[in-house]
């Protein structure tokens, strides 16, 4: 009851502004004004100063050879296929899942 | 957002924000109005610092509220004349604020931030969310000045012997 009082009071009470110049007044004042900067999208740059500094790394360090050595190792599960323990495949999927969050994440962020 | 989309966002809010600073004002239009085109500029200046995390709305009535505030401190720092001078302009336009003067009359009776609360809420439809946006207040906070808004105003309303028709 008090809620709806108050509501029907100040609903009563709303005025409808008519615009008595008031956008063309604002208008010629931004006609004054220097246009505004667009934002600047530094994500490719950003993106592509870490990939670099990635792709460096992963060459110094040697990581080709790891891969390569990750990749047999991982082979090997497919061909013991039927070793598969519980506790490794619920690190799979959840190895799975945080890559879709991580790409989900970057992609939104990218459009933005 | 370009310019002219800028000006396509000022022709939908400009009267809901206009009419929030007038009530803020407690019906002075002339100050309102230079409130409001001084946060329409703001926005314009900044318009790259938009982020879109909230609606364009939203961010538009958080910078007029800023400048209510900073407009409110000034005045209150330069008292004694400035005070006098907006009594002046205030009574010039008491003819223009009569229809209103329950409102204002009611909204006398809240502190500031009941004020703003009430007025996002019931006036200019704001969720709770987009209130806690405007003045920077958590949104259990807002329900606590919604909620003591209400019993003020529905205490004075009461006291006058309001009746809804």
């Amino acid at each position: 009851m008090k809620e709806d009082d108050v509501k029907a009071f100040l609903s009563s009470h709303k005025e409808m502004l008519p615009d008595d110049g008031f956008n063309a007044r604002l208008f010629n004042t931004l006609d004054c004004l220097p246009q505004p900067r667009s934002a600047k999208n530094r994500s490719p740059l950003i993106v592509g100063v870490f990939t670099s500094i990635g792709f460096l790394l992963f060459v110094l360090l040697g990581g080709y050879s790891v891969l390569l050595n990750g990749l047999s190792t991982m082979s090997q599960i497919f061909i013991n296929i039927h070793a598969i323990t519980p506790d490794i495949l619920t690190t799979c999927i959840m190895l799975a899942l945080a890559f879709v969050a991580l790409i989900r994440f970057a992609a939104r962020s990218y459009h933005r | 957002m370009n310019r002219k989309e800028f000006e396509h966002q000022v022709q939908i809010n400009q009267e809901p924000l206009r009419r929030f600073l007038r009530n803020l004002c407690r019906g002075d239009a002339a100050l309102a109005d230079d409130i409001a085109q001084e946060a329409f500029i703001k926005a314009f200046l900044h318009l790259e610092t938009f982020g879109g995390r909230s609606s364009f709305s939203t961010w538009l009535f958080r910078i007029a509220y800023n400048c209510f505030c900073d407009n409110k401190k000034a005045a209150e720092r330069y008292s004694p004349v400035e005070v006098e001078s907006l009594m002046v302009i205030a009574s010039e336009k008491a003819d223009q604020a009569f229809d209103n003067q329950a409102l204002y009359l009611a909204l006398d009776k809240l502190s500031a931030k009941e004020r703003t609360a009430i007025l996002l809420f019931y006036m200019e439809e704001k969720s709770l969310k987009e209130i806690a946006g405007i003045t920077r207040m958590p949104i259990n906070t807002v329900k606590a000045h919604l909620s003591r808004g209400r019993l003020h105003v529905s205490e004075h309303l009461k006291s006058i012997g309001y009746e809804r028709g």
